[in-house]
């Protein structure tokens, strides 16, 4: 165990750093359980030795070394924030990085937490070395999200982006379809059109604008005597009233307030379709289309294409049979020729 | 308002603890020429010296907690810091060293500890001693400069320049410790 004069001794060189391996470590465990040491002396000993280099000859860097500085602050100042950022990212959500918090021009808001290595006054701005740019890539944004996702970050604008099945729910913003539109309205078209036409038949006697003068005249006539007269009243264009309760009764039909309950059927009806529908319904028309007549020359086509056929099979028929026939007397000659063979051999045999 | 170039060193070192980067600007504006020539006196090549000084304020920029500012000695820290990370440098270079160099062993080897009870010291007040300590530095002997030479400028231990020097170790303490004192009362009749 070290004394204390022991470990004042050893001030000088430990100041100097001139003290050895051993000699340290001794004096560190002394210190450590609180052995007395001159702090003051010692002290003074570190300012006399650090008054050593000023005696030397004095000379100034190149101007260099400044850039080489000013380069590694800026490179440690990178690091330091990329830890940061990097560190930021493991502890908040995932969904904080990929949905940054945006305000209303949709720019992303820096935490203040940022401002505080912000390093406005950016090292040695007079002398920005030149390949410091690099270093500096954490700059932009670590869209990290951007490069997360390969995509702008989403932007709250406010709207409510749905999706699309939700979408073709929304009946205030679909339209009907074009054959939706003609298999609904068409038929309500040509109600309207044979309406028209029914009404051509109503006889009108006089025309509308000397009735209304007329109503005018009597009016004032009638303010004046507070008489009507019965001679010059005007009589009410004949309309044929099975016309009139039809026309009153279509009228009301396409006004009628429908109720509520039906209301989700009829909307159903001109809604949209999602778009995987869509080619299914095509393919559903392009089925149920069908020819509505053929044409005689198509029958005739019909009938020749049947004839080919038919010759076609009995011409394969007929050459078959031939062949078959061919075969069966190949067949035939076969046989006789082994059984007279069998009979030479039993003869020579014999 | 006070500029960077009328602040203390301590000062600096409290702006510098503030992240501010204009501060460590003026720090190696005010002291680059006493630390690079002393690191160019340890590493004797001017190319490692000048990286050992960008290595230096590198250091100062991140480990700036490591400076106690209650001794509000600026000076003494950066001298012995650069001292320290020159010697090692050196030491690297000429496969003396194979410690690896990480965080620890810069906190605990290449980053100094200064008294508690040690006096504030800056650039300023060290250059005007300047000449009084060059004439307490002169007035040693022959054999006291060259060991102190050795152990500060050369980073030997005790032991290493006894070996070198073909002496006992014991010699060498002594030796040590006379030239430091006598340094130190040289100085004292001087100015201190």
């Amino acid at each position: 165990m070290m004394d204390k004069d022991t470990a004042a001794e050893m001030i000088q060189a430990k100041a100097l750093g001139a003290l050895d391996k051993n000699d340290n470590k001794e004096l560190f465990e002394y210190l450590n359980l609180g052995g007395e040491f001159p702090w003051k002396e010692f002290g003074e000993y570190q300012n006399l030795t650090s008054l050593l280099p000023i005696i030397l000859e004095l000379n100034v860097p190149d101007a260099k070394v400044k850039d080489k500085v000013a380069k590694r602050i800026y490179d440690a100042i990178a690091e330091q924030k990329a830890r940061k950022t990097l560190e930021d990212s493991i502890v908040n959500p995932i969904e904080d990085i990929l949905y940054p918090e945006t305000n209303v021009l949709g720019d992303e808001i820096i935490p203040d937490k940022f401002s505080e290595n912000e390093l406005a006054n950016e090292v040695f701005e007079e002398i920005p070395p030149a390949d410091a740019v690099d270093s500096f890539d954490d700059e932009i944004p670590l869209d990290a999200r951007g490069a997360l996702t390969n995509e702008p970050p989403i932007i709250d604008t406010g709207f409510e982006i749905k999706s699309p099945s939700e979408e073709y729910i929304d009946t205030d913003l679909s339209l009907p379809e074009p054959e939706t539109f003609e298999e609904e309205l068409s038929p309500k078209l040509e109600e309207t059109i044979s309406l028209t036409d029914d009404l051509s038949d109503i006889k009108i006697e006089q025309p509308f604008d000397s009735v209304f003068e007329d109503a005018g005249k009597d009016l004032v006539e009638n303010l004046g005597t507070g008489t009507t007269p019965e001679e010059e009243k005007v009589a009410p264009p004949e309309i044929d009233a099975p016309i009139q309760s039809r026309y009153r009764k279509m009228q009301e039909e396409k006004f009628k307030r429908k109720p509520l309950d039906e209301i989700p059927a009829e909307i159903e009806k001109v809604k949209r379709k999602p778009p995987e529908e869509i080619p299914l319904q095509k393919e559903k028309f392009i089925e149920t289309e069908k020819p509505a007549k053929k044409s005689i020359t198509g029958l005739v086509v019909d009938i020749i294409i049947y004839i080919l056929l038919l010759a076609a099979i009995a011409f394969v028929y007929l050459k078959l049979s031939s062949e078959i026939d061919s075969l069966k007397k190949e067949l035939n000659d076969l046989r006789r020729n082994i059984g007279e063979a069998t009979f030479t051999i039993k003869d020579n045999i014999t | 308002m006070q500029t960077e170039a009328e602040l203390t060193d301590f000062e600096l070192m409290q702006k510098i603890s503030a992240k501010d980067s204009k501060a460590l600007e003026h720090l190696y504006g005010r002291y680059s020429p006493v630390l690079y020539t002393l690191i160019n006196k340890v590493v004797r090549s001017r190319e490692v010296a000048e990286e050992v000084l960008a290595d230096l304020f590198l250091i100062i920029w991140k480990k700036h907690h490591m400076f106690d500012m209650a001794t509000e000695n600026v000076y003494t820290w950066l001298i012995l810091l650069a001292r320290n990370l020159a010697v090692d440098k050196k030491k690297r270079m000429y496969g003396q060293h194979t410690i690896e160099y990480n965080d620890d062993y810069e906190d605990d080897v290449i980053i100094p500890s200064l008294s508690k009870a040690i006096d504030p010291l800056d650039l300023n007040t060290a250059l005007e001693i300047r000449g009084n300590m060059d004439k307490a530095f002169q007035a040693l002997t022959d054999a006291q400069r060259y060991v102190i030479n050795l152990a500060f400028y050369e980073g030997l231990t005790e032991k290493e320049i006894a070996e070198r020097l073909n002496i006992p170790a014991a010699t060498v303490k002594s030796k040590i410790r006379i030239a430091s004192t006598n340094l130190r009362n040289l100085l004292r009749g001087t100015s201190l």
